[in-house]
């Protein structure tokens, strides 16, 4: 794979600070091949995108213990892609690829057991107080609420600031469809957060 | 596929708007309709609140997940923790890293060893010579006689000489033993009581310079940029000395030889495996007993050889890299190892010259004992990928 991109590898005792000045594709072009140049530049990558790929599965599948399995696994098989040379183009988009992936089988194994419906879940009372805290929460637990292909595209909207086109490669799918999907994923929240905002702004 | 935005409805075109996907030049239209449409703006307003208190906070993973990832890809043992590697861990892993390039291959070179060099020398005496008697080609030294001062020559110790002192016997009743000559080969036969001087012969030659003309011409190559396989053919030709003397003329002169032949399979961008064949004069000296008698053997043995090897490139910045190679197999006397150093320069994306130092031993047997002959000089060729 010749990408045009200086050759790195440990072979020349470069100091592994000079590796965080690589880009990206840079660093992702080391894992070609394994080795410990390879171990190095995951190490960059990962420092660079765990928060990001960590705050996704936890917004995804909500539970720790599973987010951690899944986080794990999505650099693994990530290092594992990029031994065997699979062409990249954008590193973060491809981890949150492989990072959905997992989160969707790991969702598709929980679904036939937990299923989380809008009858059963406790609302806080409209007599409390909403600090702007609450109100984060709040929208958290309307977003916990949402089918999973509207909770990953709104995510990948607000949170990574994606744009459509970027959420359509991200999630595999048109750009029509991500737009219906965000437009209704914002109406789904509107209607499940009106009484609490109605509120809020009376305050 | 464009979109038609005339077709959407107000609260989608809020929705994009506010996710900053609508064009500017649907700004207007929306910005009337906001204008005029109060339910429309509570709407705004709460897309506004739903933007501005989503938690777009980052949450770090707790340290133990990165050991986690790191330990199941291998950059970290069990029981270690992540530490900013120093540059003596990361010259430590390198040179573990390279450990594990190196040892692959020799367990290729081994393997090559034994199936073929040690093959061919199980049964050295039977396999190696024939009688003198089968032969026409035999060409007799001049035997010396030092009754009293000898050296002996045993190539076991090359550098060692001693002085070994044997009962006196007459020209006449030189024991001619069955003299054995190996295949394609002139052989030269001292014969003594003791053993004559051998670095009294004259070499005639020592040096071989052959392939005048290696036939790969820049000007007949085809350069291009076309994506090339990870195999390579190449031919190469050597000009070496040896360490063994040659004493007597082969008494096969062919028109092409010292030329080798390889098929090269590149594994990484580094590291290549090949197998290379290849014809040349090896002078062998050995000596041993027959009957009452020590007998020294030359000949100039004219072997084909085969072998399979490594080859690491250097990684440069240039189009000039430096190379090292190893390889083993075995003519049809023994086994046979080659290593060289030197440098390829990539001509054209297909073809890249090469040139370096190489040293060869071949490993031989006579009763039972081992001999070798060492031979150093100049390779220089040049190799097509396909």
């Amino acid at each position: 794979m010749n990408s045009g991109i200086p050759p790195h590898n440990m072979d020349d005792h470069s100091s592994p600070l000079e590796y965080r000045n690589l880009s990206d594709i840079e660093l992702y072009l080391m894992l070609n091949g394994g080795g410990s140049s390879a171990h190095y530049g995951l190490n960059i990558l990962y420092e660079r995108y765990s928060a990001r790929i960590y705050s996704y599965c936890r917004k995804i599948l909500g539970e720790i213990q599973a987010t951690d399995d899944i986080f794990q696994e999505t650099f693994v098989r990530f290092y594992e892609m990029g031994v065997l040379g699979r062409e990249v183009q954008n590193i973060q988009g491809y981890l949150l690829k492989i990072a959905r992936n997992l989160c969707l089988n790991e969702k598709q194994k929980k679904y036939n057991t937990t299923k989380i419906s809008l009858e059963n879940f406790e609302f806080p009372s409209l007599d409390t107080p909403y600090e702007q805290t609450e109100l984060n929460r709040l929208i958290a637990t309307a977003l916990e609420m949402l089918p999973d292909d509207y909770k990953e595209v709104l995510v990948l909207r607000e949170m990574y600031g994606y744009s459509y086109n970027e959420i359509a490669e991200i999630v595999e799918t048109t750009m029509p469809i991500v737009r219906t999907r965000i437009y209704r994923a914002k109406q789904k929240i509107r209607v499940i957060l009106a009484p609490f905002i109605d509120d809020l702004y009376r305050s | 596929m464009s979109l038609d935005f005339s077709q959407l409805q107000p609260s989608e075109l809020l929705t994009l708007y506010v996710d900053g996907e609508l064009p500017e030049l649907m700004h207007p239209t929306l910005f009337s309709m906001l204008a005029s449409d109060s339910d429309l703006q509570q709407e705004m307003n709460e897309h506004l609140t739903m933007k501005r208190h989503f938690d777009t906070t980052l949450v770090a993973p707790p340290k133990i997940l990165q050991e986690g990832v790191l330990r199941r890809i291998g950059a970290i043992g069990l029981g270690t923790t992540v530490a900013q590697p120093t540059f003596i861990e990361t010259a430590k892993t390198s040179l573990t890293a390279f450990a594990g390039i190196v040892v692959q291959p020799l367990l290729y070179l081994l393997t090559g060893a034994a199936l073929t060099g040690f093959f061919m020398t199980l049964n050295p005496d039977k396999q190696f010579v024939n009688s003198i008697q089968s032969s026409q080609s035999i060409q007799q030294s001049p035997i010396e006689l030092q009754p009293n001062s000898h050296k002996q020559w045993n190539n076991l110790g090359r550098n060692s000489y001693s002085s070994i002192v044997l009962p006196a016997f007459s020209f006449s009743n030189v024991y001619f033993p069955e003299i054995h000559q190996a295949s394609m080969v002139d052989a030269s036969v001292n014969i003594d009581k003791t053993l004559a001087l051998y670095d009294e012969y004259s070499p005639e030659n020592n040096s071989e310079t052959v392939l005048e003309d290696i036939a790969w011409k820049a000007d007949n190559t085809i350069i291009n940029e076309e994506p090339t396989s990870e195999f390579s053919i190449g031919l190469r030709g050597f000009t070496q000395h040896s360490y063994t003397p040659q004493t007597v003329n082969p008494s096969i002169k062919p028109s092409v030889n010292n030329l080798a032949l390889s098929i090269e399979y590149a594994l990484t961008q580094n590291n290549s495996i090949y197998a290379e064949g290849g014809q040349e004069f090896i002078p062998h000296r050995f000596s041993g007993q027959e009957g009452n008698y020590f007998i020294q053997y030359d000949q100039t043995y004219l072997a084909s050889w085969a072998a399979i090897g490594w080859k690491h490139t250097f990684t440069t910045d240039y189009s000039v890299k430096p190379i090292v190679k190893i390889s083993a197999g075995a003519t049809e006397t023994g086994p046979l190892g080659r290593v060289s150093a030197g440098i390829e320069y990539d001509l054209s994306n297909k073809i890249t010259l090469m040139t370096g130092v190489e040293g060869i031993t071949s490993l031989y047997t006579y009763q039972q004992q081992w001999f070798s002959t060492q031979k150093i000089g100049l390779t220089y060729g040049a190799k097509i990928k396909l």
